[in-house]
């Protein structure tokens, strides 16, 4: 073992951990506003939103990631799109990171009573107050934890687009062992930084629930 | 119809192929208190959804304070009739991630505009009228049922609305935890004039606040008499082998 040799690069690691973060937070928001809309347009808008919804989910959860990674690197340009690796892979990972999203909100929505909805047409609460103020916070609760697994997997994935040369950890990881030959160290340290940014999702849950808890027991 | 803040003619309902409502026809006005009373799966709560449209009727014609609904009643036009038709459930659905004060105020807020201490005020009005002044920061899970309805009730009055719909309103509740809800419909009945239409199992609370009575029986109207007549000079053997029962 030679810890030294990558303390030295250990900066380089320190800033594509930063990447990956990056890369993270925005293809899980981008995942989840997206995977909102599509959630909210299979049950509201009715037969052919709905077909198509569960058409692009099936499509995206049924086919590899590195796959469609390479569908929109390679085959894009072909039809004139051409995106650098950093939007492409975030665009990627946000567009499946939303077909999981979207199943999980759909689920989480059906979890809130019709009596609940019912209750705010009967007083003649348009749609959206109905979803912001009633229905989606009583969703979160049951889509908290399944939301948090995806968000984590969504972190390890950022790995793969690795294979179009975005640097972020892995990619990074690899340049440093290939030229050092510190496998085991790098992978190790690398490994260390992914806990570390998939502990900031898992310690969020953890306050979270702790949140959502305190608040149904206070008695004020 | 002129005069009818709910006005049904010949409304029909299917459910698959079962006929739910064939053929209601009737008309609440200003003041009335209407008892609905019939059999189980006699249709008496889809004729209180299809008033509001929490259902949508198959045929005939359905009209609120003068305005036609039904399935092609644009959103909008439809949320701001309903503003018109308070509705109190068996089941309370209040909601539960927000307080008994939030649970007054938010349509309030939202839909007429009013501020927070505006909203605020009207609602502690409500709450003090239905006697649950000291619960107005409550979530509403730790209400008993009796205290949960009438929140739901205090709900609905905010809106201000023309008539309100109960169906079956204390069906939920241990007798004397109904008791402390009918004493607030009473009061509304009586001393406040609010309209209603009310789906009741409680025959002795309909005879006492109800104007009028309306039997149903597989999804027609069987009677539609006043209140005293109903009770008094009941000649229908279905009718009175109903009233008998309960
Ligand atoms: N959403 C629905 N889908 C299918 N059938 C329904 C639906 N709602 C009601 N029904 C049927 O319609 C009939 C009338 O139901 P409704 O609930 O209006 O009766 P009710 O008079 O309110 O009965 P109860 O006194 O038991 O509440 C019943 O046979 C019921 O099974
Ligand atoms: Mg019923």
């Amino acid at each position: 073992m030679n810890w030294a040799l990558v303390w030295n690069y250990l900066p380089y690691l320190l800033h594509a951990a930063g990447m990956t973060l990056l890369i993270s937070a925005m293809a899980i928001a981008g995942g989840t506003v997206l995977g909102l809309v599509l959630a909210l347009a299979r049950s509201e808008l009715g037969r052919w939103a709905g077909f198509t919804v569960a058409a692009y989910t099936w499509l995206v959860r049924g086919t590899p990631l590195l796959l469609q990674i390479f569908v929109v690197y390679y085959w894009l340009p072909g039809l004139g799109i051409r995106l650098a690796a950093f939007p492409a892979g975030v665009m990627v990972l946000a567009l499946n990171a939303t077909a999981y999203y979207a199943d999980i909100f759909r689920s989480a929505l059906q979890t809130v009573p019709p009596g609940q909805i019912e209750a705010a047409l009967a007083v003649g609460l348009p749609w959206l107050p109905t979803m912001r103020r009633i229905v989606i916070p009583q969703a979160f609760v049951p889509a908290l934890p399944p939301y948090i697994g995806q968000s984590i997997t969504v972190v390890k994935n950022t790995s793969l687009v690795s294979v179009i040369s975005v640097q972020e950890l892995m990619f990074t990881s690899e340049s440093i062992y290939s030229s050092t030959y510190r496998v085991v160290e790098t992978i190790g340290v690398a490994g260390v930084l992914y806990l570390g940014i998939t502990s900031i999702l898992q310690v969020f849950q953890i306050w979270m629930e702790h949140r959502i808890h305190a608040s149904k027991t206070r008695v004020r | 119809m002129t005069g009818s803040l709910i006005h049904l003619h010949n409304v029909q309902k299917k459910f698959g192929h079962t006929t739910v409502l064939d053929g209601i026809s009737l008309d609440v006005r200003a003041g009335d208190v209407m008892a609905v009373i019939g059999p189980s799966g006699s249709g008496k709560s889809t004729l209180l959804r299809i008033v509001n449209q929490l259902e949508q009727h198959d045929a005939g014609l359905v009209a609120i304070n003068g305005e036609k609904i039904d399935a092609a009643t644009p959103r909008r036009q439809l949320a701001r009739i309903r503003t018109q038709v308070g509705m109190v459930f068996q089941g309370f659905h209040l909601w539960p991630n927000m307080s008994v004060l939030d649970n007054i105020t938010l349509a309030p807020r939202t839909i007429r505009g009013l501020s927070r201490e505006q909203a605020d005020a009207q609602a502690e009005q409500l709450l003090a009228r239905v006697g649950l002044s000291a619960q107005r920061d409550r979530r509403p899970e730790n209400l008993s049922g009796g205290q949960k309805q009438r929140v739901a009730i205090a709900r609905a009055l905010a809106m201000e609305p023309l008539a309100i719909l109960f169906d079956e309103p204390t069906s939920a509740l241990d007798p004397h935890l109904s008791n402390e809800v009918l004493e607030v419909m009473a009061d509304l009945a009586t001393t406040a004039g609010v309209t209603m239409m009310v789906v009741t199992h409680e025959i002795g609370f309909a005879r006492r606040i109800a104007n009028r009575t309306v039997y149903m029986q597989g999804g027609r109207i069987v009677q539609d008499a006043p209140t005293d007549t109903f009770f008094e000079h009941q000649q229908d053997p279905d009718i009175l082998k109903f009233l008998s029962h309960t």
